[in-house]
């Protein structure tokens, strides 16, 4: 630690006021804030206090990517690059979710006369008309640009090329181009960076912004032992602060301390107080920096996801273990929301409507609950069933003083049917009418097929995140036939009263749900004939 | 030769880096204010009591307007009276501007509004244009065209069959929402940059809503955000409050909509309902045709009869109907004032056209395409319009059966057939529809355009036209167009902001009229300049005749001699000849009486036509553009990649219009799709899998347009109609007897119409 920044740290333990401080690099300068507001977001201290206008605001609710910017951490030394980048909505990204990070912004990839490779290729297949929506496409390409891609499967396989620009920049709306010289320059970008090793400025300087984001984490945790509870005396001074804590318990201290402060993880949904209720926070804790929330672990059974893993992370874990839930994942939200939004938050906003949910309650998992105990000092961790876990509209079994740590997630068996399935008007970036998981244990020894067991969530049919536990009674110990899934289909009118709003009509969305158990059962007798259609790539149909 | 290349967008490294700057982004002086709009709760009804105290005692608040603290006039209707600034004590619908806060920053301002308390008397709105129609309640009288005697026809007919359609609005969804930043000015004056396509119509609105002549405002705009005919009267909403403010307080005022208010407070593209009832013989060659046609115009007139006109213009898409009978109704609604949008109308009489030739076929048990084929007009015989004017250039038959081949239509309609066989969840559609579309404003006076052009002496050129850059391409087009004519490197010329100071009395840059009028104004302000100098060079070196002046490759050729632009833009102003040209231009030939429905409101037509094949699924109604193929019309083109980039980028625009977006009104008249959380246009998966866009190559405009070329802003937007058509074309694999399919045609809307449910 340098002596300059020795001396800061000093202070800060000493007064608790620059408990504020929260450290960045705005591009490639180092940045101290003092005295943030809680609630300004990264585009408004952008364009009102930087000036740097080049990053716009389309919709001020995530929704556009006008104002993607891109966000780089030091990864954890496993990963074997030293950072990785990700992209955000900077309209409803918090100021304090920049502590130890690097913020790249349009303003610094280029200029007219020296552009970046991303920004040549937009040039080139003339991929801005208005202009308005481009530097987001900028940074969302420049997000592609640098992660790590195999480029044999690029070269060889043009579906996975299409399947990672529709990945990374179905977030950004364009109004004038129609997409398709977009999509052209994401093609040459991909071709530049993976198959002729194209470099930017922003490589050569990996090792020193590396070093650079670790001092600052060090600089701001390095020394706090227990920063925990803050007395009365100095509550009102802690107030408009943006707390950055690193540990659990430090951060439900503080919490039980300053219980009016806002608890934000990935503020994906919780932003939007901000930007369209309008309503103003004193004072926010940040729970991004908690590294044991965002553990991943693998057991025997199940996997062990904890409340900070980001859905792009949860992505990457399902893979593996979860392919089938895969289509469903990469139409949650955008690149942008799923780089910040986390497993936690899609679980304690309760919507009724988060794609999460119907998933795992298909799969039978579980969710770890913790408080504080009564001294303030350990963690009591209670499991519940998902099941059980919501109670009504955005209503949970969980009690104020508690937060979700992590969600377990029994792995699937040899022979385990899951299918996931998101009915939505817009394939990409749009929230679910009706969003289906179905899990079923089949014996196949006998014919017809038993079906062993069954679990059916749905998300968009009901006030809650809900099984269909009348259809499963149906289907439990049934023959896996016509005549069992007609009765199942049945049976799920008595499962769910949906509603009509602006997605869909209550009508609709009984009938998908239906038609979806339907699908789940073509889809296993004649799988040839029924791809999904929003996973439709044309290949399969020429 | 600058004309006919495919130069990048003037501003593309601009945008790319962030450098090109829009409205919101002029670094404002530290006292600036901000402006946010309360609007009303209710629908329809009135203001009982407004009590706005906790708004003037709010947080950085300075100020609070209402109505009464208006200066002078208080409507901006743009060509009717019906659009009040504020309101006064009527509401007519949800999210009426009525009141104007005054803060210190943007989120002050629209956290204030919140504040208000207003009560109101609110009355049952009505909210869809079939009420309206009962209820004959209109924005602007119905009016009626006709050719023969299509009732006595009708009558006559083999086959006769009647359908109706409902299609709904579209939000232009402009990237860049509304925006107009006001400086106050001396004498009572003002100057405003606005995100504005029509500067023109601001600094008139603006004046009258100061009181002060004209003279005293002034409007620019260097670029919008997107405009799609949503910012040609809607921008004079921030124009206007943010001048009263601005002059009121002698501050810099910024007044900027948040996507929400600017969905709720600036119009849409007019959903419609139409029907028809068509007689044809039994190959499907129609007899007769009566079409009504409603508009859903909102509460007050705006727009709307050159809107419905032009639906009414575009009901006969390609086809010659021997006798027709069109009825145009603007039906009143207490929804926002809908508005222009890419196309103006046209769109949705096409569409009902395309459905209603769906319909013979499916009749008939033909193929759609074939009845299209039968119908199209040609030069010599089946030559005229409804409107009677006479169709004498015509390449859409060419086109239609050069893309049948090209796109192998005939043997995908075999493969789709099989696939449909063999599959019972996925259905394959394909369609092939063509577009005419009349290019000219059907309002005469709006076919002018200025420009302005200087000459500096250091060689270096600036022009200045009425038109405004959205997006489209229109400030390189023109840039091409004016170093064509004077054999100039186009790099020599910078076009700059559109301003109503430089070049006065302009026309919106809509009715894709902005290449037409602006570019042959900024020719002809070229080919002025180009005399002056030819006379000089003449003159100088005693050459016997112009002639011997030749202007090509960035240089200058007087007889022997040779200029390089530095040099001769310095001699010729040693000798003081003039260096700055006006140039103005007016459409020729065009003439509509519209009492009469009489006359020739176009200039020339622009042709497409496009293919798509798409699938759905029947069991959840998702959809998907497998391919699509288009070949289009534009003339001579000007700059390729532009035009390119119009159709695609018209094709999505469409194409999402009919399918995904999807305007709703909760039963109190709130717009519930206000935001892209639930209004959603078509992102980067929605782009057709296989895209193929091809320009009719040797075909430059029969008609003496700039270049030769051919407008392309709104035409190709009705290419889209092969979407929907192939969605139907689908539905139809799924149910041979579905019930009617309603545009957009949302995973919802094709469940039901396979499922034949009917919407109430």
């Amino acid at each position: 630690m340098t002596a300059r920044f020795a001396a800061l740290f000093d202070s800060w333990v000493v007064e608790p006021q620059n408990r504020r401080m929260i450290r960045f690099l705005l591009n490639d300068e180092p940045i101290e804030l003092n005295t943030p507001s809680a609630d300004l977001t990264v585009l408004d201290w952008l364009r009102l206090h930087q000036q740097l206008t080049g990053t716009k605001e389309g919709c001020g609710s995530g929704d556009c990517g006008a104002c993607t910017v891109v966000l780089v951490s030091a990864s954890d030394t496993q990963s074997g690059l030293p950072l990785s980048y990700s992209p955000a909505n900077s309209c409803i990204l918090m100021i304090g979710a920049l502590q130890g990070h690097q913020l790249i912004t349009v303003d610094h990839l280029g200029t007219p006369t020296n552009l970046h490779t991303v920004q040549s290729a937009l040039v080139e297949h003339h991929g801005s008309q208005c202009g308005f929506c481009t530097p987001g496409f900028v940074m969302s390409l420049f997000a592609l640009f640098h992660q790590r891609i195999e480029s044999e499967s690029l070269a060889e396989n043009p579906s996975y090329r299409h399947a990672l620009i529709e990945q990374y920049l179905g977030g950004n709306l364009c109004r004038c181009t129609g997409y398709r010289p977009i999509i052209a320059a994401a093609e040459s970008v991909l071709e530049q960076r993976f198959q002729h090793n194209a470099r930017d400025q922003f490589d050569a300087n990996e090792a020193k912004v590396a070093k650079q984001l670790r001092d600052f984490q060090i600089d701001v945790f390095g020394q706090l032992k227990e920063p925990g509870a803050i007395d009365s005396e100095s509550r009102t001074a802690a107030k408009l602060v943006v707390h950055v804590p690193q540990t659990l318990t430090q951060a439900m201290r503080l919490w039980s301390s300053l219980p009016d402060a806002q608890l934000v993880a990935g503020g994906t949904d919780k932003g939007l107080e901000v930007t369209q209720q309008l309503r103003s926070w004193e004072s926010v804790i940040h729970l991004n920096e908690v590294s044991e929330l965002k553990n991943i672990e693998h057991y025997q059974s199940e996997l062990l996801v904890g409340a900070g893993v980001s859905i792009a992370a949860l992505l990457e874990t399902l893979t593996i273990d979860f392919p089938q839930a895969v289509p469903m994942l990469l139409r949650f939200g955008s690149e942008q929301v799923r780089s910040q939004a986390t497993v936690g938050g899609n679980l304690g906003t309760a919507s009724p409507i988060g794609d999460l949910p119907p998933l795992l309650l298909a799969l039978g998992a579980d969710i770890d609950l913790v408080s504080l105990d009564d001294r303030g000092e350990g963690l009591i961790r209670r499991t519940l069933a998902l099941s059980e876990y919501f109670v009504g509209y955005r209503e949970t079994q969980r009690a104020e003083n508690e937060w979700i740590h992590s969600v377990r997630i029994p792995l699937l068996s040899a022979n385990d049917e899951l299918r996931v399935y998101k009915i939505s008007k817009r394939v990409d970036d749009d929230i679910s009418s009706v969003c289906a998981a179905i899990w079923m244990q089949l014996d196949t020894q006998s014919t017809p097929a038993n079906v062993l067991d069954v679990r059916m969530g749905f998300g968009g049919m009901a006030a809650i995140p809900k099984r269909a536990l009348e259809a499963e009674g149906v289907l439990r110990g049934a023959h896996f036939n016509d005549a069992s899934i007609e009765a199942a289909c049945l049976a799920l009118s008595k499962d769910f009263q949906p509603i009509d709003d602006a997605r869909s009509s209550a009508h609709y969305r009984q009938q998908v749900a239906a038609n979806l158990l339907k699908r789940f059962y073509l889809e296993l007798n004649s799988p040839q004939e029924l791809s999904q259609l929003s996973m439709l790539n044309t290949e399969v149909l020429a | 030769m600058s004309a006919g290349r495919s130069l990048p967008h003037d501003s593309a490294a601009l945008h790319v880096t962030g450098d090109a700057e829009y409205v919101d982004d002029i670094a404002g002086p530290s006292n600036q204010l901000y402006i946010a709009i309360g609007g009303a709760q209710i629908a329809a009804g009135r203001i009982r009591s407004m009590d706005l105290s906790q708004v003037r005692l709010a947080a950085g608040v300075v100020d609070v307007l209402t109505v009464d603290e208006l200066p002078a006039a208080t409507d901006i209707g743009p060509v009717f009276p019906g659009d009040p600034l504020l309101s006064e004590l009527d509401v007519s619908h949800f999210g009426q501007p009525m009141f104007v806060v005054v803060a210190n920053s943007h989120q002050l301002a629209r956290q204030a509004v919140l504040l208000a308390r207003v009560e109101y008397d609110a009355a049952e709105p009505v909210l869809d244009v079939e009420t309206a129609m009962r209820q004959r309640s209109y924005v602007r009288p119905p009016y009626t065209m006709q050719r023969g005697d299509a009732a006595r026809e009708l009558g006559k007919a083999p086959h006769r069959l009647q359908g109706k359609q409902r299609i709904g609005g579209q939000e232009h969804f402009y990237l860049e929402g509304q925006a107009a930043v006001a400086e106050p000015g001396e004498h009572g004056g003002v100057c405003i940059t606005s995100s504005n396509q029509n500067p023109t119509e601001a600094q008139h609105i603006v004046a009258k809503v100061l009181g002060v002549p004209m003279h005293r405002v002034t409007v620019i705009t260097r670029r919008m955000g997107g405009g799609f005919g949503g910012k040609e009267t809607q921008a004079n909403l921030c124009c206007a409050l943010s001048a009263v403010v601005a002059v009121k307080h002698q501050r810099v005022v910024s007044c900027r909509l948040s996507r929400r208010d600017d969905m709720l407070m600036t119009g849409k593209r007019h959903g419609f309902y139409t029907e028809w009832d068509v007689g044809f013989d039994d190959e499907g060659q129609i007899l007769a045709v009566s079409f009504t046609l409603a508009g859903m115009c909102g509460h007050s007139p705006d727009l709307s009869d050159a809107i419905v006109d032009r639906a009414m213009f575009h009901c006969d898409n390609a086809y010659y109907y021997p006798a027709a009978r069109i009825e145009g109704l603007r039906c009143k609604t207490n929804t926002v004032s809908n508005t222009a949008f890419r196309g103006f109308g046209g769109p949705q009489g096409m569409l009902a056209c395309e459905s209603m030739m769906d319909q013979i076929a499916r009749h008939l048990g033909k193929d759609p395409l074939e009845i299209r084929v039968r119908n199209f007009y040609n030069t010599q015989t089946r030559n005229v319009t409804p409107y009677h004017q006479k169709i004498e250039h015509f390449n859409v038959p060419s086109m239609v059966e050069r893309l049948r081949s090209s796109a192998e239509y005939v043997k995908r309609r075999q493969e789709i057939e099989v696939f449909n066989n063999n599959n019972r969840v996925l259905k394959r559609g394909l369609a092939l529809t063509p577009v005419k579309f009349g290019i000219s404003f059907t309002v005469k006076h709006l076919n002018q355009g200025g420009a302005l052009l200087h000459l500096y002496s250091d060689g270096s050129v600036q022009l200045n036209h009425g038109g405004t850059e959205m997006g489209q391409g229109l400030m390189v087009k023109v840039q091409q167009i004016v170093a064509h004519e004077l054999g100039m490197a186009h790099s020599r010329i910078a076009v700059t902001a559109t301003r109503t100071d430089k070049v006065p009395n302009t026309s919106p840059t809509a009715a894709s009229s902005g290449t037409d009028i602006n570019g042959a104004a900024a020719r002809q302000a070229a080919l002025k300049l180009k005399r002056r100098l030819v006379n000089f060079l003449v003159t100088q070196h005693a050459l016997s005749s112009e002639q011997q002046v030749v202007f090509s490759n960035d240089a200058i050729h007087a007889g022997s001699v040779q200029y390089s632009w530095e040099s001769l833009a310095h001699a010729a102003y040693m000798e003081r000849v003039p260096l700055s040209a006006t140039g103005f231009y007016k459409t020729p030939d065009i003439h509509y009486d519209r009492e009469a429905a009489k006359g020739q409101p176009f200039y020339y037509f622009a042709n497409g036509a496009a293919v798509t094949e798409v699938v759905i699924d029947s069991l959840t109604g998702e959809n998907k553009i497998l391919r699509t193929d288009i070949v289009h019309d534009v003339g001579r083109s000007i700059n390729p990649a532009m035009d390119v980039g119009q159709i695609e980028g018209a094709f999505v625009q469409g194409a999402g219009w009919l399918t995904h977006e999807e305007l709703q009104w909760a039963s109190d008249g709130r717009l519930m799709t206000d935001g892209p959380a639930t209004y959603k246009i078509p992102a980067v998966s929605d782009a057709p899998a296989i895209f193929n866009v091809e320009l009719l190559e040797d075909a430059p405009n029969e008609i003496a347009s700039v270049f030769r070329s051919k407008a392309v802003g709104e035409p190709p937007l009705m290419l889209a109609i092969s979407v929907f058509c192939a969605i139907k074309d689908a539905v139809h694999a799924a149910n041979p007897m579905p019930a009617d399919l309603d545009a957009p045609a949302t995973p919802e809307a094709i469940l039901r119409s396979i499922t034949g449910d009917s919407r109430s």
